[in-house]
């Protein structure tokens, strides 16, 4: 019956349009009132939702992501990537481009949704124009773009840790994202080499070496953002909140002294969209944190869990089970939300068969990414096709063989833990 | 009626105000926590005498940051919800399910704000052991304020109506 108040009531506030955080809370308020926890404890919970150290990623994270994304990185990213990919000429290589240039800015932005809109709006146009349809140029931008879901500094790996109640800890997610990311990537390019091949598409070109160098030293400025992400974390230097700071400022350094895109004056807007990203997910995590608490006092994880070793006691046949499940609800709620609701009840259920909670991140994490490209609640999908100017049946067309491949890896991830764990183990994590 | 409008015009005037300082106040946190950090990171590595506070000073301002900042996203109906459901209903359900919600906010805002201010009360005579001067009590302040902010652009929601800008979620920077 508690479960059966909890969650009705949340779902009930998701019907009627509120929104997810302060369902949340709500939910929480009528929980702890139905089991006579004080109100008082629902706001501490509230409170103390944000004032956890770890959340500081978050700020400086998103804003390092949008300082790049938006001054200039992407079309430097995008010419070393096709500096790197001209030296083997294959059908598709624009294809390809794309792919790798994203992969170079997920490990700056952190978000699928930042990648597209950057990198699609430099890459889109550049396909179309030698012969590319639009809707599969944005097909690639979008699939390409979920790489950022996995690989550091992937905001939603610092909420999965949130939502794990700081159980894991930000680095080890941060390198375990590292091999599926590529993996992902290197995937996408051996399929849209293969439909180059398939349609006919035109043979990528390879950059004249004095050009190819003054790209690759001009993109190098905004690489040593993941060079110090990624090395400061590795290093001992910085804590992941460090890192996120020092990159931010580096972000900052660099957009506004050594590429000079951006205007001083457009500075308190990036600021202001900054603050109202930041301060929506802050309250989703507060919210969820008293959401957990009441879930956690009526023994609802546990509950959970007692009902899916109901079902079967065979470990793959549950993850299977989990992952359509998520990918469904994928379809249906933004990433975020999910992973501050489901971790709490799905992470007992899964340690339950000796599901190591990293590897478990991973499989959520490119899960419910794939369910960004998905209607109808599909961020990155409705950007794409905004920002490729297609409408979303042409991209739904053809988008069939991405999510093939998605799928395929989502699999790999999902029953070879290696993938995984390989990294951070071998790092002593 | 005239009366009635002049005082829709007024009360818009001073949301739009509210809703400026909300941002700047989060606005300058923000600034503030990517000061803060590094300058911990510089006092560890270039001064070597490791800086304590700048940590705590980001956590407190990231309080003040996430309730003045959601305050205002709810403002311009910036919140992430689904739509899907509401999506369907006939346009006078759509209506009623809509002024249903902003009666449920009315609540979670009265809720932060009466029980806010009760925490800091609670917590009003105890210090912060990086900053003895500074009582819990005030880091806490943020939560019964961005209470009444938001219960005043509810009541404005229900009064006069959504600001016109209002907007859909690209308005903010990306995150997922």
């Amino acid at each position: 019956m508690d479960i059966l108040v909890l969650l009705g009531c949340l779902f009930a506030l998701f019907a009627i349009g509120m929104p997810i955080a302060y369902s949340l809370g709500l939910a929480a308020i009528v929980g702890a009132m139905w089991i006579n926890v004080p109100l008082e404890a629902v706001m501490l919970k509230i409170a103390d939702g944000v004032s956890k150290v770890a959340m500081l990623t978050i700020p400086f994270f998103v804003l390092a992501g949008a300082i790049m994304a938006e001054g200039g990185m992407a079309k430097r990213l995008v010419a070393f990537a096709n500096v790197l990919v001209g030296v083997v000429r294959v059908r598709g290589g624009l294809s390809a481009v794309n792919i790798v240039a994203t992969t170079f800015l997920s490990g700056i932005s952190g978000s699928s949704v930042a990648d597209v809109s950057a990198i699609g709006s430099v890459m889109i146009p550049q396909m179309e124009k030698v012969g590319y349809p639009r809707a599969f140029a944005t097909n690639v931008t979008i699939s390409a773009s979920v790489q950022a879901i996995v690989v550091p500094p992937s905001h939603n790996a610092v909420i999965y840790s949130l939502a794990t109640g700081g159980l894991i800890s930000i680095t080890s997610l941060f390198m375990a994202g590292i091999v599926p990311g590529l993996l992902l990537g290197a995937s996408l390019i051996a399929l849209v080499i293969f439909i180059g091949y398939r349609d006919g598409h035109p043979r990528g070109e390879s950059v004249p070496l004095r050009a190819a160098m003054k790209i690759t030293f001009d993109a190098m400025w905004g690489l040593i953002t993941i060079l110090i992400i990624i090395g400061g974390i590795l290093g001992g230097i910085f804590t992941a909140i460090e890192a996120g700071a020092v990159a931010c400022l580096w972000a900052f350094f660099v957009t506004m002294f050594i590429y000079r895109d951006y205007r001083w004056r457009d500075l308190p807007a990036l600021v202001h969209r900054t603050v109202k990203t930041v301060a929506m997910v802050m309250t989703l995590i507060a919210c969820a944190s008293a959401f957990g608490y009441v879930m956690a006092l009526m023994q609802v994880p546990a509950k959970i869990t007692a009902f899916f070793l109901t079902l079967s006691h065979n470990k793959e046949l549950i993850l299977l089970l989990i992952n359509i499940m998520l990918l469904v609800l994928g379809c249906l709620m933004d990433l975020a939300p999910l992973l501050l609701i489901c971790t709490p009840i799905l992470l007992p259920v899964v340690s339950t068969f000796g599901v190591d909670p990293v590897h478990f991140g991973m499989i959520m994490l490119l899960n419910l990414g794939i369910g960004l490209l998905t209607p109808p609640v599909g961020a990155t999908l409705f950007v794409g096709c905004a920002v490729g100017k297609v409408s979303m049946q042409e991209v739904m067309k053809g988008i069939w063989p991405f999510y093939g491949v998605m799928l395929a890896v989502l699999m790999l991830v999902t029953y070879v833990p290696s993938i995984s764990l390989w990294l951070p183990r071998m790092l002593g994590m | 009626m005239t009366g009635g409008i002049g005082m829709s015009l007024l009360y818009r005037k001073a949301m739009d105000a509210l809703y400026l300082a909300c941002i700047i106040i989060a606005g300058t946190a923000l600034v503030l926590i990517s000061a803060v950090i590094p300058w911990a990171v510089y006092t560890r590595y270039v001064i070597n005498r490791a800086a304590s506070w700048p940590e705590p000073t980001a956590v407190l301002l990231t309080i003040v940051l996430t309730f003045f900042g959601a305050a205002a996203c709810y403002r311009l109906g910036l919140h992430m919800n689904v739509t899907l459901a509401v999506g369907l209903l006939p346009k006078a359900w759509r209506r009623a399910s809509d002024i249903f919600v902003e009666l449920l906010m009315a609540a979670i805002a009265l809720f932060m704000a009466v029980k806010g201010t009760g925490l800091v009360a609670a917590t009003w005579a105890n210090t912060i052991s990086d900053f003895p001067s500074l009582s819990v009590g005030v880091t806490y302040l943020p939560i019964p304020l961005g209470g009444v902010i938001l219960l005043l652009f509810v009541i404005e929601h229900l009064t006069i109506g959504p600001p016109p800008d209002t907007a859909d979620g690209h308005e903010t920077a990306a995150f997922e």
